[in-house]
Protein backbone atom coordinates (compact mmCIF):
# COMPACT_ATOMS: atom_id res chain seq x y z
CA UNK A 1 0.00 0.00 0.00
CA UNK A 2 1.18 3.51 -0.95
CA UNK A 3 0.34 6.62 1.27
CA UNK A 4 0.78 10.43 1.16
CA UNK A 5 2.80 10.48 5.05
CA UNK A 6 1.46 13.59 7.20
CA UNK A 7 3.49 13.02 10.27
CA UNK A 8 2.27 16.60 11.99
CA UNK A 9 4.63 19.32 13.11
CA UNK A 10 5.46 17.55 16.62
CA UNK A 11 7.15 13.94 15.13
CA UNK A 12 9.58 16.28 13.04
CA UNK A 13 10.59 18.86 15.47
CA UNK A 14 10.82 17.55 18.83
CA UNK A 15 9.76 13.94 18.88
CA UNK A 16 11.86 12.06 16.49
CA UNK A 17 11.46 8.73 17.92
CA UNK A 18 7.90 8.68 16.73
CA UNK A 19 8.77 9.94 13.45
CA UNK A 20 12.20 7.89 13.33
CA UNK A 21 10.26 4.55 14.44
CA UNK A 22 7.06 4.88 12.12
CA UNK A 23 8.50 5.32 8.89
CA UNK A 24 10.83 2.40 9.73
CA UNK A 25 8.39 -0.44 11.23
CA UNK A 26 5.69 0.93 8.53
CA UNK A 27 8.17 0.38 5.40
CA UNK A 28 8.93 -2.90 6.55
CA UNK A 29 5.33 -4.12 7.08
CA UNK A 30 5.23 -3.42 3.34
CA UNK A 31 3.84 -0.04 3.29
CA UNK A 32 5.45 2.68 0.96
CA UNK A 33 5.37 6.41 2.39
CA UNK A 34 5.53 9.48 -0.04
CA UNK A 35 6.33 13.19 1.79
CA UNK A 36 3.30 16.04 0.85
CA UNK A 37 5.65 18.42 -1.42
CA UNK A 38 3.92 21.61 -0.61
CA UNK A 39 2.19 20.69 2.41
CA UNK A 40 1.67 22.66 5.70
CA UNK A 41 0.72 21.91 9.60
CA UNK A 42 -3.19 21.09 9.84
CA UNK A 43 -3.84 24.09 11.96
CA UNK A 44 -5.77 22.39 14.68
CA UNK A 45 -3.08 23.91 17.64
CA UNK A 46 -3.69 27.15 15.86
CA UNK A 47 -5.56 29.02 13.94
CA UNK A 48 -8.73 26.38 14.97
CA UNK A 49 -8.79 28.91 18.07
CA UNK A 50 -8.45 32.20 16.36
CA UNK A 51 -9.77 31.88 13.01
CA UNK A 52 -11.70 28.29 11.96
CA UNK A 53 -12.18 29.27 8.60
CA UNK A 54 -8.12 28.86 7.77
CA UNK A 55 -8.33 26.10 9.88
CA UNK A 56 -10.39 24.40 7.80
CA UNK A 57 -8.36 25.48 4.37
CA UNK A 58 -5.01 24.36 5.87
CA UNK A 59 -6.15 21.25 6.57
CA UNK A 60 -8.50 20.76 3.68
CA UNK A 61 -5.27 22.30 1.65
CA UNK A 62 -3.30 19.18 2.60
CA UNK A 63 -6.01 16.69 1.75
CA UNK A 64 -6.00 18.44 -2.13
CA UNK A 65 -2.27 18.42 -2.17
CA UNK A 66 -2.29 14.25 -1.22
CA UNK A 67 -5.50 13.88 -3.01
CA UNK A 68 -3.61 15.38 -6.30
CA UNK A 69 -0.82 12.85 -6.23
CA UNK A 70 -3.60 10.55 -6.33
CA UNK A 71 -2.93 9.45 -2.89
CA UNK A 72 -4.90 9.11 0.32
CA UNK A 73 -3.36 10.16 3.75
CA UNK A 74 -1.36 8.55 6.63
CA UNK A 75 -1.18 10.49 9.44
CA UNK A 76 0.53 9.22 12.88
CA UNK A 77 -0.73 12.27 14.98
CA UNK A 78 -4.59 12.04 16.99
CA UNK A 79 -4.74 15.51 16.64
CA UNK A 80 -4.02 15.89 12.50
CA UNK A 81 -6.12 13.11 12.36
CA UNK A 82 -9.00 14.42 14.08
CA UNK A 83 -8.51 17.58 12.21
CA UNK A 84 -9.00 15.80 9.14
CA UNK A 85 -11.67 14.40 10.18
CA UNK A 86 -13.67 17.48 11.82
CA UNK A 87 -13.19 19.59 8.56
CA UNK A 88 -13.74 16.78 5.78
CA UNK A 89 -17.50 16.62 7.95
CA UNK A 90 -17.66 20.60 8.14
CA UNK A 91 -16.97 21.14 4.74
CA UNK A 92 -19.51 18.36 3.31
CA UNK A 93 -22.24 19.84 5.72
CA UNK A 94 -21.25 23.36 5.11
CA UNK A 95 -21.82 24.83 1.67
CA UNK A 96 -20.75 28.00 2.19
CA UNK A 97 -17.23 27.44 4.15
CA UNK A 98 -16.89 25.54 1.36
CA UNK A 99 -16.71 27.93 -0.77
CA UNK A 100 -14.87 30.04 0.70
CA UNK A 101 -12.49 27.85 1.64
CA UNK A 102 -11.98 26.95 -2.34
CA UNK A 103 -11.79 30.85 -3.04
CA UNK A 104 -8.41 30.42 -1.00
CA UNK A 105 -7.72 27.63 -2.33
CA UNK A 106 -7.94 29.19 -6.13
CA UNK A 107 -5.12 30.93 -5.25
CA UNK A 108 -2.64 27.68 -6.22
CA UNK A 109 -5.18 26.36 -8.73
CA UNK A 110 -6.52 23.82 -6.29
CA UNK A 111 -10.10 22.72 -5.44
CA UNK A 112 -11.45 20.61 -2.68
CA UNK A 113 -13.66 17.33 -3.62
CA UNK A 114 -12.97 15.03 -0.54
CA UNK A 115 -12.04 12.32 -3.02
CA UNK A 116 -9.42 10.64 -0.68
CA UNK A 117 -9.40 9.30 2.40
CA UNK A 118 -7.23 9.86 5.26
CA UNK A 119 -6.25 7.18 8.02
CA UNK A 120 -4.50 7.31 11.53
CA UNK A 121 -1.98 4.65 12.09
CA UNK A 122 -3.96 2.59 14.26
CA UNK A 123 -6.42 2.15 11.86
CA UNK A 124 -3.93 1.17 8.89
CA UNK A 125 -2.06 -1.05 11.67
CA UNK A 126 -5.47 -2.99 13.38
CA UNK A 127 -7.40 -2.83 10.50
CA UNK A 128 -6.15 -2.77 7.58
CA UNK A 129 -2.64 -5.28 8.14
CA UNK A 130 -4.25 -6.76 11.45
CA UNK A 131 -2.67 -7.59 14.84
CA UNK A 132 -2.17 -11.38 13.51
CA UNK A 133 0.01 -10.23 9.95
CA UNK A 134 1.44 -8.13 13.00
CA UNK A 135 2.51 -10.95 15.19
CA UNK A 136 4.12 -12.59 12.06
CA UNK A 137 6.58 -10.40 12.15
CA UNK A 138 7.64 -10.75 15.81
CA UNK A 139 10.95 -12.15 15.79
CA UNK A 140 11.72 -10.88 19.49
CA UNK A 141 8.37 -11.48 21.54
CA UNK A 142 8.23 -9.25 24.22
CA UNK A 143 7.08 -11.74 26.64
CA UNK A 144 7.30 -11.03 30.42
CA UNK A 145 6.37 -7.31 30.47
CA UNK A 146 3.46 -5.31 31.35
CA UNK A 147 2.10 -2.07 29.90
CA UNK A 148 -0.42 0.63 30.44
CA UNK A 149 -1.33 1.93 27.46
CA UNK A 150 -2.15 5.72 26.82
CA UNK A 151 -4.53 5.97 23.26
CA UNK A 152 -4.76 9.17 23.58
CA UNK A 153 -8.28 11.33 23.61
CA UNK A 154 -8.69 11.67 19.65
CA UNK A 155 -8.24 8.25 18.88
CA UNK A 156 -11.73 7.68 19.99
CA UNK A 157 -13.42 11.03 21.09
CA UNK A 158 -15.50 12.57 20.14
CA UNK A 159 -17.80 9.50 18.78
CA UNK A 160 -19.95 11.00 16.33
CA UNK A 161 -16.97 11.94 14.04
CA UNK A 162 -16.15 8.16 13.49
CA UNK A 163 -12.77 7.88 15.47
CA UNK A 164 -9.88 5.15 14.64
CA UNK A 165 -11.64 2.83 18.28
CA UNK A 166 -14.48 2.85 20.12
CA UNK A 167 -15.63 4.97 23.28
CA UNK A 168 -14.14 1.58 25.82
CA UNK A 169 -10.53 1.64 23.57
CA UNK A 170 -8.92 -1.53 22.69
CA UNK A 171 -6.82 -1.37 19.58
CA UNK A 172 -3.61 -0.28 20.99
CA UNK A 173 -4.09 -3.15 23.61
CA UNK A 174 -4.51 -5.51 21.21
CA UNK A 175 -1.55 -4.02 18.72
CA UNK A 176 0.85 -4.16 21.95
CA UNK A 177 -0.29 -8.03 23.21
CA UNK A 178 -0.13 -8.68 19.29
CA UNK A 179 4.12 -8.43 20.08
CA UNK A 180 3.95 -10.53 23.09
CA UNK A 181 3.43 -8.01 26.22
CA UNK A 182 0.52 -7.92 28.46
CA UNK A 183 -1.76 -4.80 29.03
CA UNK A 184 -2.78 -3.58 32.41
CA UNK A 185 -5.83 -0.78 32.47
CA UNK A 186 -5.03 1.79 35.00
CA UNK A 187 -7.94 4.57 35.99
CA UNK A 188 -6.51 7.09 34.08
CA UNK A 189 -6.19 5.27 31.06
CA UNK A 190 -8.88 7.64 29.11
CA UNK A 191 -8.00 10.43 30.50
CA UNK A 192 -6.09 13.94 28.98
CA UNK A 193 -2.52 14.21 28.53
CA UNK A 194 -2.56 17.90 28.79
CA UNK A 195 -0.56 18.85 25.84
CA UNK A 196 -3.34 20.88 24.19
CA UNK A 197 -3.06 22.85 27.03
CA UNK A 198 0.56 23.08 26.86
CA UNK A 199 0.31 26.48 24.87
CA UNK A 200 -1.76 28.13 27.65
CA UNK A 201 -1.23 26.64 30.64
CA UNK A 202 1.83 24.38 30.93
CA UNK A 203 1.55 23.76 34.86
CA UNK A 204 -1.54 22.69 34.99
CA UNK A 205 -0.35 20.17 31.97
CA UNK A 206 2.19 18.63 33.80
CA UNK A 207 -0.34 17.75 37.03
CA UNK A 208 -2.12 15.93 34.41
CA UNK A 209 0.72 14.32 32.73
CA UNK A 210 1.92 13.74 36.03
CA UNK A 211 -0.95 11.93 37.20
CA UNK A 212 -1.13 10.07 35.06
CA UNK A 213 2.43 8.36 35.67
CA UNK A 214 2.27 8.12 39.31
CA UNK A 215 -0.60 5.99 39.05
CA UNK A 216 1.28 3.40 35.90
CA UNK A 217 4.29 3.73 38.64
CA UNK A 218 1.77 2.38 42.06
CA UNK A 219 0.67 0.07 39.56
CA UNK A 220 4.33 -1.55 39.14
CA UNK A 221 4.01 -1.40 35.56
CA UNK A 222 6.91 -1.98 32.89
CA UNK A 223 5.68 1.36 31.14
CA UNK A 224 3.26 3.51 29.16
CA UNK A 225 2.93 2.60 25.05
CA UNK A 226 1.69 5.64 23.68
CA UNK A 227 0.54 6.15 19.84
CA UNK A 228 0.18 9.82 19.55
CA UNK A 229 3.04 12.50 19.82
CA UNK A 230 1.41 14.71 22.09
CA UNK A 231 0.75 12.21 24.61
CA UNK A 232 4.74 11.01 23.80
CA UNK A 233 5.73 14.49 24.50
CA UNK A 234 3.34 14.66 27.89
CA UNK A 235 4.89 11.60 29.37
CA UNK A 236 8.05 11.23 27.92
CA UNK A 237 9.58 14.65 27.17
CA UNK A 238 8.11 16.40 29.99
CA UNK A 239 8.72 14.02 32.74
CA UNK A 240 11.98 15.28 34.31
CA UNK A 241 9.81 19.02 34.55
CA UNK A 242 6.80 17.36 36.08
CA UNK A 243 6.58 18.07 39.92
CA UNK A 244 3.37 16.80 40.65
CA UNK A 245 1.69 16.78 44.10
CA UNK A 246 2.07 13.48 44.77
CA UNK A 247 5.18 13.42 46.97
CA UNK A 248 7.33 11.43 44.37
CA UNK A 249 10.66 12.99 43.15
CA UNK A 250 11.78 12.12 40.14
CA UNK A 251 9.23 9.38 38.52
CA UNK A 252 11.41 7.06 36.46
CA UNK A 253 8.48 5.76 34.12
CA UNK A 254 9.46 4.05 30.95
CA UNK A 255 7.78 5.54 27.93
CA UNK A 256 7.73 4.23 24.58
CA UNK A 257 5.99 4.84 21.67
CA UNK A 258 4.16 2.08 19.88
CA UNK A 259 6.03 2.18 16.52
CA UNK A 260 9.09 1.96 18.45
CA UNK A 261 8.01 -0.92 20.64
CA UNK A 262 6.87 -2.58 17.27
CA UNK A 263 9.81 -2.12 16.16
CA UNK A 264 11.86 -4.11 19.10
CA UNK A 265 9.36 -7.26 18.95
CA UNK A 266 10.70 -6.89 14.92
CA UNK A 267 14.18 -7.08 15.96
CA UNK A 268 14.90 -3.56 14.36
CA UNK A 269 18.37 -1.99 16.11
CA UNK A 270 17.62 0.72 19.13
CA UNK A 271 19.16 3.41 16.59
CA UNK A 272 16.60 3.51 13.69
CA UNK A 273 13.64 3.53 15.97
CA UNK A 274 14.93 6.58 17.62
CA UNK A 275 15.15 5.28 21.20
CA UNK A 276 18.33 7.02 21.95
CA UNK A 277 15.84 10.31 21.70
CA UNK A 278 13.65 9.24 24.62
CA UNK A 279 13.89 11.67 27.96
CA UNK A 280 12.30 8.72 30.49
CA UNK A 281 14.57 5.61 31.06
CA UNK A 282 13.67 3.35 28.12
CA UNK A 283 16.53 1.08 28.50
CA UNK A 284 14.85 -0.62 31.22
CA UNK A 285 12.34 -1.87 28.54
CA UNK A 286 14.56 -3.02 26.18
CA UNK A 287 17.19 -4.28 28.36
CA UNK A 288 14.88 -6.71 30.27
CA UNK B 1 -20.97 45.15 22.74
CA UNK B 2 -24.58 44.08 23.05
CA UNK B 3 -23.66 40.57 22.57
CA UNK B 4 -26.82 39.42 24.86
CA UNK B 5 -28.96 41.47 21.74
CA UNK B 6 -28.05 38.99 19.65
CA UNK B 7 -30.21 35.93 20.82
CA UNK B 8 -33.29 38.32 20.49
CA UNK B 9 -33.23 39.03 16.91
CA UNK B 10 -35.58 42.17 17.90
CA UNK B 11 -33.35 45.15 17.31
CA UNK B 12 -34.57 48.53 17.42
CA UNK B 13 -33.00 51.46 15.61
CA UNK B 14 -31.59 54.08 18.15
CA UNK B 15 -32.77 56.80 14.96
CA UNK B 16 -36.55 55.56 13.93
CA UNK B 17 -38.48 53.15 15.26
CA UNK B 18 -38.05 50.53 12.81
CA UNK B 19 -37.36 46.84 14.30
CA UNK B 20 -34.54 44.62 12.51
CA UNK B 21 -33.81 40.65 12.89
CA UNK B 22 -30.17 41.01 12.76
CA UNK B 23 -27.12 42.99 13.55
CA UNK B 24 -26.55 43.05 9.37
CA UNK B 25 -29.61 44.12 8.57
CA UNK B 26 -29.42 47.03 10.80
CA UNK B 27 -26.50 47.92 9.42
CA UNK B 28 -27.60 47.92 6.58
CA UNK B 29 -30.84 50.09 7.86
CA UNK B 30 -28.50 52.62 9.47
CA UNK B 31 -26.12 52.62 5.82
CA UNK B 32 -29.19 52.97 3.89
CA UNK B 33 -31.85 55.58 5.92
CA UNK B 34 -29.54 57.19 8.05
CA UNK B 35 -26.35 57.52 6.23
CA UNK B 36 -25.51 60.51 7.99
CA UNK B 37 -25.42 58.76 11.19
CA UNK B 38 -23.20 55.65 10.41
CA UNK B 39 -20.05 56.67 11.79
CA UNK B 40 -21.76 57.70 14.96
CA UNK B 41 -22.91 54.64 15.18
CA UNK B 42 -20.54 52.20 14.54
CA UNK B 43 -18.21 53.81 16.72
CA UNK B 44 -21.05 53.99 19.59
CA UNK B 45 -22.94 50.45 19.04
CA UNK B 46 -19.82 48.40 17.47
CA UNK B 47 -16.42 49.98 18.75
CA UNK B 48 -15.86 50.40 14.88
CA UNK B 49 -15.80 45.92 15.60
CA UNK B 50 -19.01 45.13 13.63
CA UNK B 51 -17.29 42.39 11.69
CA UNK B 52 -16.70 41.27 14.58
CA UNK B 53 -20.32 41.65 16.34
CA UNK B 54 -21.50 39.88 13.14
CA UNK B 55 -19.63 37.17 13.89
CA UNK B 56 -20.11 37.09 17.40
CA UNK B 57 -23.98 36.78 16.60
CA UNK B 58 -23.54 33.83 13.92
CA UNK B 59 -21.10 31.69 15.73
CA UNK B 60 -23.01 31.60 19.51
CA UNK B 61 -26.36 30.88 17.59
CA UNK B 62 -24.46 28.01 15.68
CA UNK B 63 -22.53 26.52 18.62
CA UNK B 64 -25.43 27.27 21.39
CA UNK B 65 -28.20 25.57 19.76
CA UNK B 66 -29.29 23.06 21.43
CA UNK B 67 -28.03 24.39 25.02
CA UNK B 68 -30.78 25.88 26.69
CA UNK B 69 -32.39 25.68 30.06
CA UNK B 70 -34.63 23.03 28.97
CA UNK B 71 -32.34 20.53 27.43
CA UNK B 72 -29.44 21.08 30.19
CA UNK B 73 -30.54 18.48 32.45
CA UNK B 74 -27.61 20.17 35.16
CA UNK B 75 -26.54 16.65 35.98
CA UNK B 76 -23.15 18.01 36.03
CA UNK B 77 -21.76 14.96 34.02
CA UNK B 78 -19.99 17.05 32.04
CA UNK B 79 -17.95 18.41 35.25
CA UNK B 80 -17.30 14.76 36.41
CA UNK B 81 -15.92 13.71 33.21
CA UNK B 82 -13.60 16.50 32.51
CA UNK B 83 -10.07 16.10 34.00
CA UNK B 84 -9.20 19.82 33.78
CA UNK B 85 -11.59 19.78 36.50
CA UNK B 86 -9.68 18.24 38.92
CA UNK B 87 -6.75 20.21 38.56
CA UNK B 88 -7.22 24.12 37.58
CA UNK B 89 -9.52 25.53 40.15
CA UNK B 90 -12.27 27.38 38.35
CA UNK B 91 -12.53 25.46 35.00
CA UNK B 92 -15.68 23.53 35.00
CA UNK B 93 -17.58 22.92 31.23
CA UNK B 94 -20.77 23.27 33.61
CA UNK B 95 -20.02 26.28 34.71
CA UNK B 96 -18.86 27.85 31.39
CA UNK B 97 -22.35 26.76 30.14
CA UNK B 98 -24.45 28.12 32.81
CA UNK B 99 -23.17 31.63 32.74
CA UNK B 100 -23.52 31.19 28.89
CA UNK B 101 -27.27 30.70 29.45
CA UNK B 102 -27.32 33.64 32.22
CA UNK B 103 -26.08 35.71 29.23
CA UNK B 104 -23.06 36.71 30.92
CA UNK B 105 -21.13 36.30 28.03
CA UNK B 106 -18.33 39.09 28.27
CA UNK B 107 -17.28 37.67 31.77
CA UNK B 108 -16.81 34.28 30.47
CA UNK B 109 -14.25 36.65 27.31
CA UNK B 110 -12.76 38.32 29.47
CA UNK B 111 -11.58 36.11 31.84
CA UNK B 112 -8.97 33.00 30.58
CA UNK B 113 -10.76 30.05 32.19
CA UNK B 114 -11.52 28.82 28.94
CA UNK B 115 -8.28 28.59 27.76
CA UNK B 116 -8.11 25.23 30.12
CA UNK B 117 -9.69 23.59 27.97
CA UNK B 118 -7.48 20.63 26.25
CA UNK B 119 -9.89 19.55 23.57
CA UNK B 120 -10.53 16.03 25.33
CA UNK B 121 -14.02 15.73 24.07
CA UNK B 122 -14.88 13.97 27.73
CA UNK B 123 -17.49 16.22 28.73
CA UNK B 124 -19.50 15.23 25.35
CA UNK B 125 -19.43 12.14 26.14
CA UNK B 126 -20.46 11.87 29.58
CA UNK B 127 -23.31 14.42 28.48
CA UNK B 128 -26.67 12.60 29.61
CA UNK B 129 -28.55 15.18 27.12
CA UNK B 130 -26.25 14.17 24.22
CA UNK B 131 -24.74 18.01 24.01
CA UNK B 132 -21.33 19.15 23.95
CA UNK B 133 -20.00 21.59 26.20
CA UNK B 134 -17.00 21.39 24.11
CA UNK B 135 -17.99 22.46 20.88
CA UNK B 136 -19.09 25.90 22.98
CA UNK B 137 -16.42 26.14 24.64
CA UNK B 138 -14.46 26.43 21.64
CA UNK B 139 -16.56 29.09 19.88
CA UNK B 140 -16.19 31.11 22.86
CA UNK B 141 -12.50 30.49 22.44
CA UNK B 142 -12.55 31.69 19.03
CA UNK B 143 -14.76 34.83 19.92
CA UNK B 144 -12.06 35.64 22.80
CA UNK B 145 -9.66 35.24 20.63
CA UNK B 146 -10.99 37.21 17.75
CA UNK B 147 -12.63 39.63 19.84
CA UNK B 148 -9.14 40.72 21.26
CA UNK B 149 -10.06 39.64 24.82
CA UNK B 150 -7.38 37.00 25.07
CA UNK B 151 -5.21 34.50 22.96
CA UNK B 152 -2.67 32.94 24.85
CA UNK B 153 1.06 33.98 23.27
CA UNK B 154 1.72 30.64 22.55
CA UNK B 155 -0.76 30.10 19.89
CA UNK B 156 -0.12 33.93 18.30
CA UNK B 157 3.27 32.84 18.03
CA UNK B 158 1.94 28.93 16.20
CA UNK B 159 0.22 31.71 13.81
CA UNK B 160 2.69 33.86 12.94
CA UNK B 161 4.92 31.27 12.16
CA UNK B 162 2.35 29.15 10.18
CA UNK B 163 2.07 32.34 7.81
CA UNK B 164 5.39 32.96 7.76
CA UNK B 165 6.62 29.71 6.65
CA UNK B 166 3.70 27.05 6.73
CA UNK B 167 4.72 25.37 9.38
CA UNK B 168 4.58 25.96 13.62
CA UNK B 169 7.95 24.76 13.39
CA UNK B 170 10.56 24.13 10.83
CA UNK B 171 11.98 21.04 11.02
CA UNK B 172 15.63 20.88 11.10
CA UNK B 173 18.10 19.19 13.05
CA UNK B 174 17.41 16.55 15.35
CA UNK B 175 17.93 17.81 18.93
CA UNK B 176 18.97 14.75 21.72
CA UNK B 177 18.56 15.54 25.31
CA UNK B 178 22.71 15.93 25.63
CA UNK B 179 22.87 18.92 23.16
CA UNK B 180 24.18 17.04 20.50
CA UNK B 181 22.66 17.80 17.21
CA UNK B 182 22.11 14.83 13.97
CA UNK B 183 20.96 16.25 10.18
CA UNK B 184 17.95 14.25 8.98
CA UNK B 185 20.25 12.15 6.57
CA UNK B 186 22.53 11.35 9.55
CA UNK B 187 19.48 8.89 10.74
CA UNK B 188 18.24 8.17 7.23
CA UNK B 189 15.26 10.35 7.39
CA UNK B 190 14.42 11.64 3.59
CA UNK B 191 14.34 15.23 2.09
CA UNK B 192 11.85 17.62 3.74
CA UNK B 193 9.06 17.70 1.42
CA UNK B 194 9.07 21.15 -0.47
CA UNK B 195 7.98 24.43 1.02
CA UNK B 196 4.34 25.95 0.53
CA UNK B 197 5.15 28.50 -2.66
CA UNK B 198 5.16 30.96 -0.20
CA UNK B 199 3.85 34.27 -2.13
CA UNK B 200 0.63 32.24 -3.02
CA UNK B 201 0.11 30.65 0.32
CA UNK B 202 0.43 33.85 1.59
CA UNK B 203 -1.92 35.57 -0.97
CA UNK B 204 -4.36 32.12 0.43
CA UNK B 205 -4.07 33.23 4.27
CA UNK B 206 -4.58 36.78 3.12
CA UNK B 207 -7.50 36.20 1.30
CA UNK B 208 -9.08 33.87 4.00
CA UNK B 209 -8.63 36.89 6.73
CA UNK B 210 -10.85 39.32 4.39
CA UNK B 211 -13.27 36.20 4.57
CA UNK B 212 -13.39 35.93 8.61
CA UNK B 213 -16.00 38.47 9.15
CA UNK B 214 -18.53 36.57 6.51
CA UNK B 215 -17.97 33.33 8.70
Amino acid sequence: MKYAFYPGCLSQTEQFGCLLSARETLQRLGLELVEIDGSSCCGYQSYRLSSPITWNFLTARNMVLAERMGLDILTICNECNLSFKQVRKALSRDPELKSHVDEALSVEGLEYHAKNETFHVVEVLHDNIGVERISDFVVKPLENLRFATQPGCHLFRPKALGMPDDAEPRKLDALVEALGAETVDYPEKLDCCGSSMYASDEGSTLELAHRKLVSVKEGGLDGVVTICPHCFRMLDASQGAVRGSSGYGRLRVPVIHYTQLLGLAMGINTTKLGLQFNVSPVELVYRL
Amino acid sequence: MMIKDSFSLNLKCPYCDEFLPSHRALRVHIGRDHKEKTDEFMETYFGGRWIEVDFISLMLRRSVGELTEESCLECRGCDVACPISVIHEGFRPFDVSLQLLEGKVREILSSEIIWGCTSCYACGQNCKAGMSPFDVIETLMNLSARVGYHFPRRYKDYNKSILRSGVIQRPGTLKMAELTRLAREDVGLPKLPAQPDHTRFKEAMRRLDDMRGLQ
